[in-house]
């Protein structure tokens, strides 16, 4: 190749390539809570060998491109050395997910239980700054990027599920507001399950979106041009392809999302029960208004709705429920109703391209999301029949800050059985809205003046539960292999 | 740092990238040989694809439904309008856009066509192609991830 631009970008996309090289040559002495990071590692560097050896080959064999213009080859080059901030970016999901910046204790659990869902999957979960968590299917998105034949072999490392769940670091303790990666497992479940297929079409009223597409284009624009023969000025033809190309945008990208969203809320209900409807509240409510609609997730008062309707089920002849809150004391259910009180105040704080998709999302929407979710899950999801045996044992060691990981079944035979994450963190709800005056004075502390101090121990012993509990599971597990 | 939206638009930008860089490559060969090889027929026949779901996009305000296939044609549409310069009316874009239709579905089918009229549909996935790379770049520059700039 003739020292052109594009030649000499390749020569120094290699010492990128170089310096990314030894990069994870140090990531991979660390360690990790479980082998998924070293699993994405090997894909890093195989990918970056790869954009390497092709950077190699079309340097050393200039035919390879050669019916393309200066211009189209120095494109062509580029988009490859873009790879190599894309290839950087991926590091930053390794270095969080070192055993001292997780909540180890809860990896292998919670990876347990996505493997319940997601038989053939795998996750990444690490520590992010943000005080957020989220989903990101990751093999699907790399599959989408390496597309090219050269880059196969390294695809194959990679399981056919492969996800990162993000914690936020600063919470890594709080193991109750962990119970939020119901949701985040809910999105594999959607992208697994393909639900996007059962759940749209969603329509948009029609009229609302004339209406404001007629407020952002004038009415002289071609699209009301009676004649069909003038053509309009550049500037309004402009605007109007342009308010036409943002309006199909945006709506559909929102809808997309917020259908997603919801879908995965009530997967996270149908996985953690009414642990993961507290989770949110106590989340939610330090980092968003309830009536706010955003591009990717709809007003948080939309899904508690739905969240509570799928909690409380009632008998369709008696009326009675038969849901969760048939087990809930009179503080939880206050809890709850004033919080949903709440959400249903004041007027919705969106903008005008929110306000459609809110109307968009009827009843029949959401209810279509509550059934096809209740499909998908199946029998797996934590039951009501499972929380209400659950409460009251696991509550009283809590209580007793005892780590509720086992509970006796036959005190004489000594049979013990073994409680899951879900359990523990929804017996850890239970207390800490109701019963954490009992137990701060099992802690010989004045609740009152110690809030922050209980909330800590009481993390602590549903971490220790979960910790002791998978320890026992590994037991069981090696003994059975 | 960034949110994982926006590293899922930088993965759709470097993927739609990609696929406007092997039009491109098909095109430039068939300028050079006359000819449309099977990896290129590949190539025309995603062009093809996305040139109809540029025209979807385009109305899809007569029939508005979210769904999988109308949000596809949205991400086309969008793409297509950035790819056209200088900027069209929505009758010139529909008119100019179905004569890239043609074109393609030419190529793809009878592996021939006029020469300039695929050249024209060269010129479309190169400023596809261009404007992606534009983005691909904001992504980056906006989230402080350009490292190597």
């Amino acid at each position: 190749m003739q020292d052109t631009i594009a030649h000499r970008t390749i020569e120094y996309a290699k010492q990128r390539c170089q310096a990314l090289s030894a990069e994870i040559e140090n990531l991979q002495d660390k360690t990790y809570p479980s082998a998924s990071p070293k699993t994405f590692l090997s894909f890093i560097k195989r990918a970056n060998e790869v954009i390497k050896d092709y950077l190699d080959t079309i340097e050393s064999n200039p035919d390879l491109l050669d019916p393309l213009t200066p211009e189209e080859l120095e494109l062509t080059v580029k988009r490859y050395c873009k790879l190599l901030p894309y290839l950087c970016y991926l590091l930053e999901y390794i270095e969080g997910s070192e055993v001292h910046s997780t909540p180890a204790a809860l990896i292998r659990p919670l990876r347990r239980l996505l493997r319940r869902y997601l038989p053939k999957s795998d996750i990444l979960f690490r520590c992010y700054p943000q005080l957020n968590y989220s989903f990101l299917p990751l093999a699907r998105q790399l599959r989408e990027v390496f597309k090219a034949d050269v880059f196969q072999p390294c695809l194959q490392t990679l399981p056919d599920f492969f996800a990162v769940i993000s914690f936020p670091k600063v919470e890594s303790k709080n193991a109750l507001l962990h119970c939020m990666v119901g949701h985040e497992i809910g999105h594999g479940l959607y992208q697994h399950k393909k639900l996007q297929d059962k759940l749209l079409p969603v329509q948009i009223d029609k009229e609302a979106l004339e209406s404001l597409a007629s407020r952002i284009v004038s009415t002289e624009s071609d699209g009301n041009n009676s004649s069909g023969e003038q053509h309009p000025t550049q500037t309004e033809a402009d605007r109007f392809l342009s308010a036409k190309e943002w309006l199909t945008a945006s709506l559909n990208k929102v809808l997309g999302n917020w259908v997603e969203e919801l879908a995965a809320d009530a997967f996270g209900i149908h996985i953690f029960g009414p642990a993961y409807f507290f989770a949110f509240i106590n989340f939610v409510a330090t980092v968003t208004l309830l009536r706010s609609s955003r591009d990717s997730h709809p007003a948080p008062n939309i899904r508690m709705r739905l969240m509570w309707d799928l909690l409380t089920p009632k008998d369709d002849k008696t009326g009675q429920s038969i849901g969760f809150d048939r087990a809930f004391d009179k503080t939880l259910v206050n809890f709850a109703e004033k919080w949903m009180q709440a959400a249903s105040l004041g007027e919705p704080a969106s903008g005008a391209i929110h306000q459609i998709a809110e109307k968009s999302i009827t009843t029949s929407v959401v209810g279509r999301i509550c059934s096809e979710v209740s499909n998908a899950i199946g029998e797996s999801r934590y039951s009501v029949k499972k929380y209400e045996e659950d409460m009251p044992v696991l509550g009283d060691l809590i209580k007793n800050v005892i780590p509720p990981n086992e509970v006796v079944v036959d005190f004489e035979k000594q049979k013990t059985r073994n409680s899951d994450v879900v359990s523990i963190l929804n017996a850890g709800w239970n207390v800490y809205l109701s019963e954490m005056q009992e137990f701060a004075k099992n802690l010989k502390l004045a609740y009152e003046t110690n809030k922050l101090k209980c909330d800590e121990r009481l993390n602590k012993v549903l971490l220790k539960a979960v910790e002791l509990n998978e320890i026992k599971t590994r037991w069981d597990e090696i003994g059975n292999d | 740092m960034f949110s994982e939206s926006k590293f899922s638009d930088l993965t759709e930008s470097l993927a739609s990238g990609f696929f406007a860089d092997d039009v491109i490559m098909a095109l430039a060969r068939y300028a050079k040989t006359q000819t449309v090889t099977e990896k290129d027929e590949l190539a025309l026949k995603q062009a093809v694809i996305f040139l109809e779901a540029v025209l979807e996009g385009h109305d899809w305000m007569d029939n508005p439904q979210v769904s999988r296939n109308s949000m596809e044609s949205a991400k086309a549409f969008s793409r297509a309008v950035r790819a056209t310069t200088p900027s069209l009316s929505s009758k010139l874009f529909v008119e100019y856009i179905k004569d890239l239709l043609n074109v393609a579905r030419q190529l793809f089918s009878e592996r021939t066509a006029d020469p300039t009229k695929a050249d024209r549909l060269r010129q479309f996935f190169g400023n596809y192609g261009r404007a992606e790379l534009v983005r691909t770049e904001n992504i980056l520059e906006d989230t402080g991830l350009e490292t190597f700039r």
